[in-house]
């Protein structure tokens, strides 16, 4: 259903280049959830802005993006406008910023359908009534008649995750939907996710830097690295035996709350490069335990191992 | 792990001010009104040495001469003779004193106003507050003219009164300033580290104040230098037989259709001089302004 | 354990809700805390938003005004110290802030950042010595010299934690409050951050307060953990009992929430506590204007007695606080592993 391919954002600014993404390809199925996990400088979230067109003028992009056989990219900004909100919806990190302040929840909801399902005020005001309530809201038709800020932020995410539901999209692209949330609303939100995706036989991109998020819902799971895709893989195969040293090592990195308490956690040495710095060879060889001397000289490609996971990698660990 | 090489890997420290300068250095605009400011005040500080004239000669020989170059009228004279290059550049001198000063008085006492109100917040930043807007309220003019009936003219009254009007903005820009440096978490990290709140105020709040109140200031200065001018053009500010910008403008403009250079000579002089500070102003607040990147 | 440093008794904080000059409600962020900690001891602070726990830190340095209560530092009540003798005190009592990048101030350099402790607490130290000492503190962080001579908007954010902390200890602090010190790290930075700390500690044998909403995090470098829910304090234990065996209605449903361990072995076994319910509306109200328990609207396990009365700490156990009427009687003996079935309640000693 979605299918991007070799996709390249870079932005220009100040007279240099800099790449946020580099080569990205991947594919979601209708109803599947894959996941994307990487840390700051990853690129993951320019990614999700460049499938739904809001990058900034600044912004340069090359690859395809292909929607429901469609390419996103060369769109005119009109159709993009239409596909947004009703096929194709975004989740944003910051419930807070993503929702317009003077409007009143119902409203804002409501326009939703006025604008993509040419309903009638009343009759999208009480979908969105029905929608609250099946995010669960405890009080939809108080919250209907609030503004944004007089709500808690899980209840903002919730009515963010409603709005972009309401339209049925196909796929729902969720950029660190619950970063901003306690954790035991975060686990509510994931499993609201969950239930709409079963109920819509909707397509999710969950992005996350957090893996364990990620593991609950996710069917197929891509790594990104410095604006690569460094592992592909089923979710499955990849937390019982991750081949990429980075995801052996993001899943090592995670405190456990129920493992051995150890004196010392495991961590990876440096940082995660800047989204300015050229890069000779694998990004992640100035971190990786395992590098050698090709790591530093040339950039490994994705290639498919056996079990159709793709690792990026010149010395993948062993099954 | 860090590169533990003692080299210094990252380009020379760029400090905030040494990123502005050279910013500013990059802005053609800026440098050229920098330089025509500079080039007025060598002109007002050394032209009037280099023509024999003085202010206040009357030359009966030259009444109402247009600008030329005979017998050292370079920018003509007057009705009485007067010879307007040297008058003119002396009332730049003065239009200049009294920018600056002003405006270095507004500055002061703008600053410790909106320091204290800003930093300290509460009940005293609610009173000085309501101190300020009345006096913002006051109609400046009648209270120049009071000022002037009561202490009498004089230049410095001049100075102190227009600076004592030019805090109010300020002090109201300080206060922002503050308030918002205020919930900043360094603050709260210097406090925390045993700051005292002198300590505070002057190596964290102003340091970091002080961007945009120096871009303000810039653009005061015009404000001020047109305010004088307006006060001498009205009869309120500089008399005779000294000479500000204002008071030459509005002799100036009587003479205007039969010795058109009187009004032009001041009025060209006093718009460059606007035009470049309000110039460097924009281009000090382009700079200054660490926001991108 | 040797006798406490700090001992924390009743503290309560508020604020105004409210504007408006005629009425001004009160909201309690802080309600009746107490605690104690010793030297070399590492206290772990958990909640969630609205707990409160941001706030204890800053009342424990004065950076907020306490309504009520006491703080201890070595016998000594913090609260009734004038001005310049809490300054003297914050000496041994320093902070590092949840935002790297903010609480450093932009304007200075970080060598200048490292020096302003030196220079409020040794004014008589020279340039030189205190170039010395900052460039041995950087050092120590992990950071080379260079640093010194740089802003901090050149650096990472585990790098200007670095550097917070660096200046945190330049007064040989004998408490370190850690207010969410890594919460906004990279996952492959936390660890660095969290061994440099535990590092530190081992060297100086100083106390800290390490306050953060994650769970596997605390469980690592605490050795004691204090769980907070709007304000209150609601329980605590050394870190194997808590995480072994929580005894509050709050504290299982926080460990059952994390995806955790569970979620990563793809074996996701029912929670062993029941879903916990969003806050409702009603209940955004300041927890002190209800009486009765603060966790009553969404604990599944409220009786009447908890809408009445407020829980008081008792020891369940030695070292073990719980603030529930019914903690004995619902009985959790079990551990929280979600992979685990659920087990019924059962009365236990």
């Amino acid at each position: 259903m979605l299918a991007v391919q070799d996709l390249r954002v870079t932005f220009r600014r100040a007279g240099a280049a800099i790449e946020a993404v580099r080569q990205v390809s991947l594919d979601v199925e209708a109803g599947e959830c894959v996941g994307i996990v990487g840390e700051s400088g990853s690129g993951k979230t320019q990614l999700c802005l460049a499938i739904m067109g809001l990058l900034p003028p600044n912004a340069v992009v090359g690859g395809a993006v292909r929607f429901a056989g469609e390419d996103l990219l060369s769109a005119p900004p009109s159709r993009l406008s239409a596909l947004r909100g009703a096929k194709l919806a975004m989740v944003f990190q910051d419930p807070q910023s993503a929702l317009t302040p003077h409007l009143k929840i119902g409203v804002q909801m409501a326009e939703v359908l006025v604008r993509h399902r040419g309903l009638a005020w009343p009759a999208a005001r009480a979908a969105a009534l029905g929608m609250l309530g099946r995010v669960g809201m405890v009080d939809p038709a108080r919250c209907v008649q609030q503004y944004p800020h007089e709500l808690s932020g899980g209840m903002r995410q919730r009515v963010m995750i409603g709005m972009s539901l309401l339209c049925e999209p196909d796929l729902l692209i969720a950029d660190e939907p619950t970063t901003a949330l306690d954790v035991t609303v975060q686990a509510q939100v994931l499993e609201l996710l969950g239930r709409m995706r079963r109920d819509l036989r909707m397509g999710i991109l969950l992005v996350s830097h957090d893996l364990a998020v990620v593991a609950g819902l996710a069917e197929r799971i891509v790594v990104m690295y410095a604006g690569r895709v460094v592992e592909n893989a089923r979710a499955r195969d990849l937390f019982r035996s991750p081949r990429h040293p980075y995801t052996a090592a993001l899943m090592a990195c995670a405190p456990d709350l129920a493992g051995p308490v150890l004196a010392r956690l495991p961590t990876l040495p440096g940082q995660p490069p800047g989204a300015a710095q050229r890069l000779d060879g694998c990004a992640f060889a100035p971190r990786c335990e395992y590098a050698n001397e090709q790591c530093a000289r040339q950039r490994p490609l994705l290639s498919t191992l056996d079990g159709g996971r793709q690792v990026a990698c010149h010395a993948p660990l062993p099954p | 792990m860090i590169e533990s090489a003692d080299e210094d890997p990252l380009a020379p420290a760029a400090g905030l001010w040494r990123d502005a300068g050279r910013r500013l250095r990059g802005s053609r605009a800026a440098l050229l009104a920098l330089g025509v400011i500079a080039l007025l005040v060598a002109l007002a500080l050394l032209g009037p040495r280099l023509n024999p004239n003085r202010s206040d000669t009357i030359d009966w020989s030259c009444i109402a001469m247009p600008p030329g170059l005979r017998h050292a009228h370079w920018w003509g004279t007057d009705r009485l003779g007067r010879d307007l290059f040297v008058r003119t550049l002396l009332g730049t001198r003065i239009s200049l004193a009294v920018g600056l000063i002003a405006t270095a008085v507004s500055l002061v006492v703008g600053i410790v106003y909106g320091a204290i109100a800003g930093f300290v917040g509460g009940r005293v930043d609610h009173l000085m507050m309501r101190v300020l807007e009345i006096l913002s309220g006051l109609p400046l003019i009648f209270f120049v003219i009071l000022l002037t009936v009561v202490f009498g003219r004089s230049v410095y009254l001049l100075f102190l009164s227009i600076g004592a009007i030019g805090w109010l903005t300020m002090a109201r820009i300080v206060r922002g300033q503050a308030m918002v440096i205020r919930g900043r978490e360094f603050i709260e990290a210097a406090t925390a580290a045993g700051a005292g709140p002198v300590r505070i105020v002057l190596r964290h709040v102003v340091p970091n104040v002080i961007g945009p109140v120096i871009v303000y200031a810039t653009l005061t200065v015009p404000q001020i230098i047109l305010f004088e001018s307006f006060l001498s053009f009205l009869g309120l500010g500089i008399q005779e037989p000294q000479a500000s910008l204002g008071t030459l403008i509005a002799s100036g403009a009587a003479e205007m259709e039969s010795a058109p250079w009187m009004l032009l000579v001041p009025s060209v002089i006093l718009a460059t001089l606007l035009i470049s500070f309000n110039v460097l102003g924009d281009a000090l607040r382009d700079s200054l302004d660490p926001g991108e990147l | 354990m040797s006798a406490p440093l700090l001992e924390v008794r009743s503290l309560r904080v508020e604020f105004d809700a409210g504007r408006g000059l005629i009425r001004r409600r009160r909201f309690t962020a802080v309600d009746d805390m107490s605690f104690v900690l010793g030297a070399g001891e590492t206290l772990g602070v958990v909640g969630e938003s609205g707990s409160g726990k941001s706030t204890l830190a800053r009342a424990l340095l004065r950076l907020v005004p306490a309504a009520a209560g006491e703080v201890r530092w070595r016998g000594e009540n913090l609260l009734d110290l004038g001005r310049r003798a809490l300054r003297e005190r914050r000496r041994a009592l320093q902070m590092v802030f949840q935002d790297p990048l903010a609480s450093l101030d932009p304007r200075m350099t970080v060598g200048e950042i490292l020096a302003e402790p030196l220079r409020i607490f040794e004014p008589r130290v020279r340039r030189q010595q205190r170039r010395e000492r900052t460039d041995r503190m950087l050092r120590r962080v992990g950071l080379p010299r260079w640093t010194s001579n740089h802003y901090p908007h050149e650096f990472s954010g585990g790098q200007c934690q670095r550097i917070g902390i660096a200046r945190a200890m330049m007064s040989a602090p004998e408490l370190l409050i850690c207010d969410e010190a890594v919460s906004s790290l990279d996952v492959s930075i936390q660890g660095q951050i969290v061994n440099l700390l535990t590092d530190l500690q081992a060297e100086s044998g100083m106390a800290m307060l390490f306050i953060s909403h994650n769970l596997a995090v605390v469980r690592h470098i605490s050795h004691r953990v204090l769980v907070m829910y709007r304000g209150r304090l609601v329980e605590t234990a050394p870190r194997e009992a808590l995480f072994a065996g929580p005894l509050h209605p709050y504290t299982r449903a926080l460990l059952a929430a994390v995806p955790g361990a569970a979620a990563v072995r793809a074996a996701a076994g029912p929670a062993a506590e029941p879903a916990i319910g969003e806050v409702p509306a009603d209940a955004q109200a300041p927890a002190a204007a209800q009486p009765g328990c603060a966790y009553r609207p969404r604990c599944v396990h409220a009786v009447q007695v908890c809408a009445e009365r407020r829980p008081l700490a008792e020891a369940a156990a030695p070292g073990h606080l719980v603030a529930c009427h019914r903690h004995a009687v619902l009985g959790y003996s079990a551990t929280v592993n979600p992979s685990a079935t659920p087990e019924k309640p059962s009365v236990t000693p």
